[in-house]
């Protein structure tokens, strides 16, 4: 019984911390608490729904497709909404998160419905045992495809020249840009790395739980706020564990206490970790600069 | 300066014909009194994630409006449909209630669907003097607080009840798990299956909690009924969440015969739940094969109208329509004539079966038991007596 449901936990939480690695970080970069992330993921979602359902594509292309068209919308929120206010105070720019992702939710309605769609079942979901862990294929997958890009973001962010470009934005915007860095491309990278990043949570999570809808974004969002902030948000590695260890306290919690407050359950542990460890478990403590 | 006020003023401009446009968009009239015709309205979850029903009782009503119209209205009155989205969010409910309360054009209301938002909203209309035709099955909204209020479905406790004995009976099941949605809809079911089951001399051996709209991950809950092992699983849920359980159960090798209540009696469930949910048990108050008159013409109307069949709700929305303008025909265009009419109305012959209040203002009807066999929604073998 508590392997089952550790292996359930796990399943969850790779969820959880494939969703916040996009999150956290556009944040490390622009400082932006992305709050329309969740409906990015939604986006990926939708438009991958779309290749497989309407254009009859298979499982890759639409894959590609979900992630290219989420890119491209990053891109369009970048420049009609986060970079107009880039220079204003940092409650603009979350107040356009916020509005952007009202409006994602909005415009996901009126062109797919409000409803619940299925999503097909494109590979079939065979669980595997492993001395008494559960594991089954979308779960391994999600498990891999997170660790990748884990490996891969990290690689990019701190190994190549645009990374180190990301970085310096990430430390003071205004020198970097003094130091004849193209600011505003790297903001847009960021966005479309993020966006990209969104995509492939929403279209695993949308072929895991075989269902799309337009809400799926919020709450998806908000546990991914919260793993990002657990394991200490702008790191990348810490969004993942921070996504491991809301997934399993969740699914422990509604297996042991009660099922009716495993939300509330993470958020005590949230609450538990900031008040030990205020960056969250991987995060450096950084002065603000004045 | 001059600039920005300027805009300011286009955009008022502009956001005052867009919500014009709208208002006259939804109610397609442009006249803005009600003296050439008649005004229904439907309440209920236009968006949102039980949209799918609030879908298909707008449908039925227009159907019912239109054939009415085709036929010259009512004395000479066309009748015209009024909606309120919301969005089956009881917090949104009272608005929607409190807009319709003020038009003074509104009849009568057809709705809320979700129980929730049915006794949110109810007090709203009782203190407007508004009849609400509402299909909800909480068994609070007849408890005589709102005596506009009345329910063209069952309540909870009956259905619940019925469920028990069948399971118990009919399926000879013995060791029950419920998992419940955590609303007034969820948990009434819940605790009235709970306390039947157990009188008839079952037994209740998990009841396990989740969130409507929230949880995706049934796995905790479902390993945990697993290692109880029952013989019959009760869902008081709606569909979208029932398909994402009987999918679970079965990637989690918890194979039970599944019981669901009216809440999922769609063809969403077979969609969204694929083979999963092949074989579960639920019930319904409405069915195209259980014929009463006029039953077949309504599904054949609705067929050729929309291209798909009439659910439960659809059904019971029709028949509410049917009623409404039954009682504008004998008592006249005032909001006390319908509840007169409603309360004095005795086998009133409706698509669902025939229909007379109680003196709570609840129906008296029976439940059809039905299934997904060869992902249809069909009749059960086993009926309730």
């Amino acid at each position: 019984m508590f392997l089952d449901q550790l292996s359930n936990g796990i399943a969850l939480g790779s969820i959880y911390g494939l969703t916040a690695i996009g999150f956290t970080m556009v944040y490390g970069i622009i400082r932006l608490i992305n709050f329309s992330h969740g409906d990015i993921y939604m986006m990926g979602a939708f438009f991958a729904y779309t290749g497989i359902m309407f254009f009859k594509l298979p499982l890759i292309p639409s894959f590609l497709i979900g992630m290219v068209c989420a890119a491209l919308l990053g891109v369009l929120l970048a420049k009609l909404a986060y970079i107009p206010v880039l220079g204003a105070a940092r409650i603009n720019l979350f107040l356009c998160a916020v509005g952007a992702a009202i409006f994602l939710e909005n415009f996901a309605m009126l062109l797919w419905g409000p409803e619940t769609q299925s999503f097909p079942t494109m590979i079939e979901n065979k669980s595997y045992t492993f001395g008494g862990l559960t594991i089954t294929k979308l779960q391994f997958i999600i498990i891999f495809t997170s660790i990748v890009l884990i490996l891969l973001l990290t690689y990019i962010v701190k190994r190549t020249k645009m990374g180190r470009a990301m970085r310096c934005c990430s430390q003071d915007m205004v020198a970097a840009k003094l130091m004849g860095i193209k600011t505003e491309k790297i903001v847009m990278f960021t966005f479309i790395l993020g966006s990209t990043l969104g995509a492939a949570a929403g279209i695993l999570v949308a072929m895991y739980y075989k269902a799309v809808y337009p809400m799926m974004g919020f709450s998806a969002g908000l546990k991914a706020f919260v793993s990002a902030v657990i394991g200490g948000i702008g790191s990348i590695p810490g969004a993942m564990a921070g996504g491991f260890i809301m997934g399993v306290a969740e699914t422990l919690g509604a297996a042991y206490i009660s099922s009716g407050y495993r939300d509330a359950i993470s958020f005590i542990i949230l609450i538990i970790i900031l008040l030990f460890k205020p960056a969250g478990l991987f995060g450096s403590s950084v002065k603000e600069k004045v | 300066m001059k600039i920005r006020k300027l805009l300011l003023l286009v955009s008022v401009v502009m956001i005052a014909s867009l919500v014009l446009t709208a208002c006259s968009t939804d109610t397609g009239s442009k006249s803005s009194s009600g003296g050439d015709k008649i005004f229904i309205a439907h309440a209920g979850p236009i968006t949102g994630d039980s949209a799918q029903f609030g879908d298909m009782k707008t449908k039925a009503i227009q159907l019912a409006i239109d054939e009415l119209n085709e036929q010259g209205g009512i004395n000479g009155k066309k009748v015209e449909l009024l909606i309120g989205d919301d969005t089956s969010n009881p917090k949104e409910a009272p608005n929607v209630a409190q807009k319709l309360a003020q038009d003074d054009r509104v009849l009568a209301v057809i709705g809320h669907w979700n129980s929730s938002c049915t006794l949110a909203a109810r007090g709203i209309y009782n203190d407007a003097g508004i009849p609400l035709l509402a299909d909800s099955v909480n068994k609070a909204l007849t408890d005589g607080t709102t005596p506009t209020a009345y329910r063209v479905s069952l309540t909870d406790t009956v259905q619940a009840e019925s469920l028990a004995k069948y399971a118990y009976e009919k399926l000879g099941k013995r060791k029950a798990a419920i998992l419940y949605t955590a609303n007034d809809f969820g948990t009434g079911l819940m605790e009235d299956f709970y306390r039947a089951f157990k009188e008839i001399g079952g037994e209740i051996i998990a009841t396990e909690a989740y969130f409507e709209g929230q949880t995706k991950d049934f796995s905790p809950q479902l390993t945990k009924i697993k290692e109880k092992n029952p013989d019959l699983l009760f869902i008081a849920g709606y569909y979208v969440e029932t398909a994402l359980i009987a999918q679970q159960s079965q990637e989690l090798g918890l194979n039970v015969q599944m019981l669901g209540t009216e809440g999922i009696s769609s063809e969403e469930l077979i969609k969204l739940g694929g083979e999963a949910v092949e074989g579960i048990i639920f019930a319904g108050f409405f069915h195209p094969d259980v014929e009463f008159p006029g039953t077949r013409e309504f599904v054949e109307a609705f067929r050729e109208k929309y291209g798909k069949d009439p659910d439960t709700y659809a059904a019971l929305a029709y028949d509410s329509a049917k009623l409404i303008f039954a009682a504008i025909e004998e008592k006249g265009e005032s909001r006390e004539g319908i509840m007169e009419f409603l309360d004095e109305v005795q086998g009133f012959p409706g698509v669902a079966g025939p229909i007379s209040f109680d003196e709570n203002h609840d129906v008296v009807r029976n439940i059809v038991v039905l299934t997904v066999r060869d992902g249809k929604i069909a009749l059960a073998d086993e009926q309730i007596d």
